[in-house]
């Protein structure tokens, strides 16, 4: 079997915000590259950019700081950022904006002057949350796929990236193997820089707020690769995932600001749980906070009919609601809830990994040749992310990638390593194994299988005893997953996606319960039930591991360095009381 | 919630297989809806997915409304398979789902975009500032230009409008709705640089639409096309005197337009009737009345003219020439038995014959008025239409004259005119008596 | 394993092509449009019926109601044109002409003839 093989400068794999920018950003630094964006999806559908409601953080006003935008990234890290990279974070975060604008053609809400709207968000000292409406991603996405086209830079739509090829000696990235998801044909890409920029995306539980075509591969190939990943333990849960039965909509979010204005939470019995388990901020704290009650008082039996806990907005007015909650209405109207004047219920729902490859604020892996940006790289977020810092995130590091990718190439003449041969066409053979068998699994029981497992024992809450028997349960799977059948042609055959999906969440999914067994304190989004304590004495590190030569994780702790906030003045600033609006 | 009832539905999905090729066909899968309200098409192919069929192949990615890859025709019309709820569709019908229109079917409801994609970047959809500035434009939200654009932004290139609408199919350089909103968001942008150039690239498509409303009508996103087209043929009609100067000022690389080029294009949206300087362009300074325009200004409005007037001059000259050309001979009519017609008095006898004018036929039932004098032979068949103005003359044997009731004309018992405003004698037949018959010749 | 790669794209289907269901959803706007070009055809046929058989009341009346229906068509598509009515109230307008149209034959027909 012969397969297409492409050479190109740079490789970027995926098409959301980290990868477009990253693009538009190498291209403007030097025209004469050679860029290649492959897409699991159409041309800029794809990546949880344009899923984005609330917005995008950025420090424009100049009553605002970037020293307040990352105390409170670092405090809502739970100190256990990579503090090079959150400053980072905030310092170009209003450079990315201002060009988001004046280069790309967005415009976002604005305020009745003219200047930029900038609203509220959980856990911030200053309104600094740049939106377009509710649909800010949209806005975003739109407007810089628009500027791909127009610098006629290639795209491989539906073509998604199986694995990172590697030199002989596994020290740089050559390039990948992709997969044309709608022929079926392997294509080999050889690259002298490779970027990853899939997204995360942790939908190998069973509720997911992210699109169900992401399904963590960029993570899974890296991991695969042999780059260190860090804080890979730390899943966000979004507490507001509206439960729909017999929908894959199930999972999908309703925005936080609803709580912020001041919705209430109510249990099975009717009653505002919070004053439980946080009575200052109630249903005002944060998302780890409340994700953590809404599924303790799910566990406790004090659920709803549905099985969650009712959102409850009608009190605020349900004018009020319908005239600042327009898109949220909108999507509770299409289910036939009614979020102005009834109750929804919600549950907390896989939302954001925190963790991911470790990466320098120039984006460069512990791999040569190797970029990552976006939610694949790990420790800009530490334990728990902001909300409106996560789009942020990715056009910020995409940018930082692009730019970073362009000076690499300047400097670096050295030709780039062919491919092992012998090792793509294993890879090409072993992708295909499914679709020999006759008879055999079938993925799509796997992938419940796995997703329930990682919902009941790697999720909101964890424990050690369910940890270990969700490591081996995530074996069980991997080795049945040796002989799942597909049938059919390879031609969009969306069983043998679902099966290539499956292998990245198993290898995920073993990071994650392998990482939370090592860090036994609560910390940010990470809770366990038999560790119910933070402790700043022992566990100010990072939980950092590579792919261990038996495919396992092997783990190694690094401690945090305090580089540009010490500890002293985070817990300061930890103290202050919440910011209240209204 | 709202409980809803179970269902059971027939769900028809078309179904095309590459490797096999042919017309495609459609496929019979039956399921119970346990939740009609809250089951959208797309958890529908997901299940007969998993349960019936594993092959079937349809595309999907946020599914929650947002990047417009589930495109499809759902019952005859376009929507997004993750906004279509089962309890959407009539319970008594098949549910047919259907792939979109006018793109190439790669698998059953999957579609290459790429004819979408592409028709979209011949419309310049980019945003090229007319100056790099540091700091983004301030702009009030209820600017002009904000009004107009509205959430026309918003648009998630689904490519339903492109399948609803009729006629980008039989136009090539039709670049389509989704294409032609985007363009105005942009012309509409006081922050853009190419806006001349991008006019003059989109203009000749917006003349392609019909003004059907099949794009508004389907829209996931509730945006209207059709407003973004009328909008922009109102901005051509305002800057008519630039689109007929030489383009070549920019081509399509990445530079911006050279300043120079740019004149601000007046928003022409919002007002509904011709307000205060959005009349007259020249007298805003957008543009001057140049002699360029007012000859095109001139020739347009005579070739219009000069159409019509062929036109319908042709028509009328046609109709009115056509059945003298077409000289048919004289036809002899029996009109009454010889023995009937009184010696010396006027018989009026009503008189019948068929007229057959191209493919219409009818009867002619008309009296006319014989005059037979004491000598057999000295007889006169008048016509009984009034030579004034049509109306039908009577014989008054009273007064010994024919009368027109109409307006008094009077004619004598030769058909002279005696009194009235009739110009000339009444008409009189050709006649002949054969077997003692009078027969009258009509034409 | 061996696959075909070259796949064959079904060419595109067209507007209404093996859709049973495309009729019955046609939206009120599309409507006025086909109509609009029957009636021109119409009006062509029954002027010339009109020239050759002067007085006919039959072919004056259907002459007279579809120019009228013609015209408000075009009046529709001459006021969104123009912006004079708002593209949002598009399906009201077409009921509110076709209610002006009938008002206008049954003045002209009642009031002339």
């Amino acid at each position: 079997m012969t397969i297409e093989k492409i050479h190109a400068d740079v490789l970027i794999i995926g098409m959301g915000g980290a990868g477009q920018l990253a693009a538009l950003n190498a291209f403007d630094a030097d025209p004469s590259l050679k860029i290649l964006i492959v897409c699991k999806a159409l041309k800029g559908k794809g990546g949880c950019t344009r899923m984005v409601q609330g917005g995008f953080n950025a420090v424009l006003n100049d009553d605002d700081s970037h020293e307040m935008h990352l105390m409170d990234t670092l405090k809502g890290g739970q100190y256990i950022n990579d503090q090079d990279l959150a400053k980072t974070l905030v310092e170009q975060a209003t450079p990315t904006i201002k060009e988001m604008e004046t280069l790309y053609g967005c415009f976002f809400d604005r305020n009745p002057n003219g200047t930029i709207h900038q609203k509220a968000f959980a856990g911030q000292s200053f309104d600094r949350t740049v939106h377009k409406g509710d649909l800010t991603g949209i806005e975003i996405i739109s407007r810089t796929t628009e500027q791909i086209m127009k610098r006629r830079i290639p795209v491989l739509e539906e073509h998604r990236a199986l694995d990172l090829l590697t030199d002989a000696q596994g020290r740089q990235v050559v390039g990948a193997l992709l997969l044309n998801m709608r022929n079926g044909a392997f294509v080999q890409v050889q690259a002298r820089a490779t970027l990853v920029a899939t997204g995360g995306g942790p939908t190998q539980y069973r509720f997911h707020a992210p699109g169900p075509e992401k399904s963590v591969d960029g993570l899974g190939m890296l991991y695969r690769s042999g780059v260190r990943m860090r804080d890979m333990e730390m899943v966000q849960f979004h507490p507001t995932g509206m439960i729909i039965p017999g929908s894959v909509v199930a999972g999908a979010l309703l925005e936080e600001g609803l709580r912020g204005c001041g919705a209430y939470m109510l249990n099975g019995n009717g009653e505002r749980f919070m004053a439980n388990y946080d009575p200052a901020r109630m249903e005002r704290t944060t998302r780890d906070v409340m994700s953590r009650s809404s599924y303790l008082e799910m566990q406790a039996g004090r659920a709803c009919a549905e099985g969650g806990v009712h959102i409850v907005a009608a009190h605020l007015g349900p004018e009020f609601v319908e005239k600042n909650f327009p898109g949220m209405a909108a999507r509770c109207r299409q289910f036939k809830y009614d979020l102005a004047r009834g109750k929804v219920p919600v549950s907390p729902t896989a939302h954001y990994v925190m963790g991911g490859a470790q990466i320098d604020k120039d984006c460069h892996t512990t791999l040569e040749r190797l970029f990552v940006a976006g939610e694949d790289a790990g420790g800009v977020h530490g334990a728990n992310r902001l909300g409106g810092n996560g789009v942020c995130d990715s056009c910020v590091f995409g940018r930082q990638a692009g730019k970073s990718i362009a000076r690499f190439l300047t400097a670096e003449r050295g030709a780039v390593p062919h491919p092992d041969a012998a090792r793509v066409a294993e890879l090409c053979a072993r992708y295909e194994r499914p679709l020999e068998r006759s008879s055999g699994e079938r993925v799509f029981v796997l992938r419940d299988q796995i997703r329930e497992t990682n919902w009941n024992k790697v999720g909101v809450t964890r424990r050690e005893q369910d940890l270990s028997e969700a490591i081996a349960e995530f074996e069980a799977i991997a080795e049945a997953c040796e002989t799942v059948s597909v049938e059919g042609h390879a031609a969009y055959n969306m069983p043998w996606q679902t099966y290539i999906d499956l292998l990245n969440m198993i290898d995920v999914s073993r990071m994650v319960a392998t990482s939370a067994q090592e860090r036994k304190e609560q910390r940010g989004a990470h809770f366990r039930i038999d560790y119910p304590e933070q402790n700043d004495e022992q566990y100010l590190f990072n939980v950092t591991l590579t792919r261990g030569a038996d495919g396992r994780p092997a783990i190694v702790r690094q401690p945090v360095a305090f580089v540009h906030k010490s500890l002293a003045e985070c817990q300061q600033y930890s103290k202050r009381p919440p910011k209240v609006n209204k | 919630m709202a409980t809803s009832a179970h269902q059971r539905r027939v769900i028809q999905v078309f179904r095309y297989d590459p490797t096999r090729g042919g017309d495609g066909h459609y496929d019979r899968f039956e399921m119970d809806v346990a939740h009609p309200n809250s089951t959208t098409m797309l958890d529908i192919l997901i299940r007969i997915q998993r349960e019936q069929d594993p092959s079937v192949a349809f595309r999907y990615a946020c599914r929650v409304n947002m990047c417009g890859s589930c495109g499809m025709v759902i019952n005859g019309r376009e929507g997004l398979a993750c906004k279509t709820n089962v309890c959407d569709l009539p319970p008594d019908r098949d549910i047919t789902l259907r792939p979109l229109n006018h793109f190439p079917v790669v698998k059953d409801l999957v579609v290459d975009m790429t004819p979408f994609f592409k028709k979209y970047e011949d419309a310049m959809p980019f945003f090229s500032p007319r100056t790099i500035e540091p700091e983004p434009a301030v702009i009030p939200p209820d600017a002009r230009e904000r009004q107009d654009i509205g959430l026309a932004t918003e648009c998630i290139q689904c490519g339903c409008c492109v399948s609803s609408c009729s006629m980008v199919n039989y136009h090539d350089g039709y670049a389509g709705p989704a294409a032609l909103n985007r363009a105005f968001t942009l012309l509409a942008d006081s922050r853009e640089g190419r806006n001349a150039e991008r006019l003059r690239a989109v203009l000749q498509s917006c003349y392609n639409c019909r003004t059907e409303f099949n794009c508004t009508e389907v829209c996931p996103k509730e945006l209207s096309p059709t407003r973004a087209i009328k909008y922009i043929q109102r901005l051509a009609l305002k800057h008519l005197g630039e689109l007929s100067r030489p383009a070549g000022m920019t081509n399509a690389t990445e530079e911006p337009a050279p300043p120079v080029a740019v004149v601000p294009f007046e928003p022409v949206l919002q007002h509904a009737g011709c307000v205060a300087g959005a009349c007259s362009v020249a007298a805003a300074g957008g543009l001057p009345d140049d002699p360029s325009r007012r000859q095109f200004f001139r020739r347009v409005i005579m070739g219009i003219g000069a159409a019509s007037a062929l036109g319908v001059g042709g028509l009328l000259a046609t109709a009115a020439v056509g059945p003298t050309l077409t000289k048919t001979p004289g036809r002899w009519i029996p009109i009454s038995p010889m023995d009937d017609l009184a010696p010396a008095q006027v018989s009026t006898v009503t008189m019948r014959y068929e007229v057959t004018s191209g493919f219409h036929k009818e009867t002619v039932v008309k009296p006319v008025m014989i005059c037979r004098r004491a000598d057999v032979n000295n007889m006169v068949v008048f016509n009984t239409t009034c030579t004034h103005l049509g109306c039908t003359v009577r014989w008054d044997a009273g007064k010994n004259i024919y009368v027109c009731a109409c307006h008094g004309g009077q004619f004598d018992h030769e058909g002279r005119v005696i009194a009235g405003p009739p110009p000339r004698p009444l008409d009189t037949y050709r006649f002949k008596v054969e077997n003692g018959c009078l027969m009258v010749e009509v034409v | 394993m061996a696959h075909e790669v070259n796949l064959h794209y079904r060419p595109a289907l067209q507007w209404g092509e093996l859709d049973p269901n495309r009729r019955q959803s046609t939206p009120v706007g599309m409507w006025a449009w086909i109509w609009q070009r029957i009636s021109a055809i119409a009006i062509v046929f029954l002027l010339g019926l009109h020239i050759t058989l002067t007085y006919k009341p039959l072919v004056q009346f259907l002459l007279l109601t579809v120019v009228i229906f013609h015209a408000v068509l075009g009046l529709r598509v001459i006021l969104l044109d123009f912006n004079l009515v708002n593209v949002k109230y598009q399906k009201a307008l077409i009921a509110g002409l076709a209610v002006l149209g009938v008002v206008m034959v049954a003045i002209i027909w009642t009031g002339i003839y």
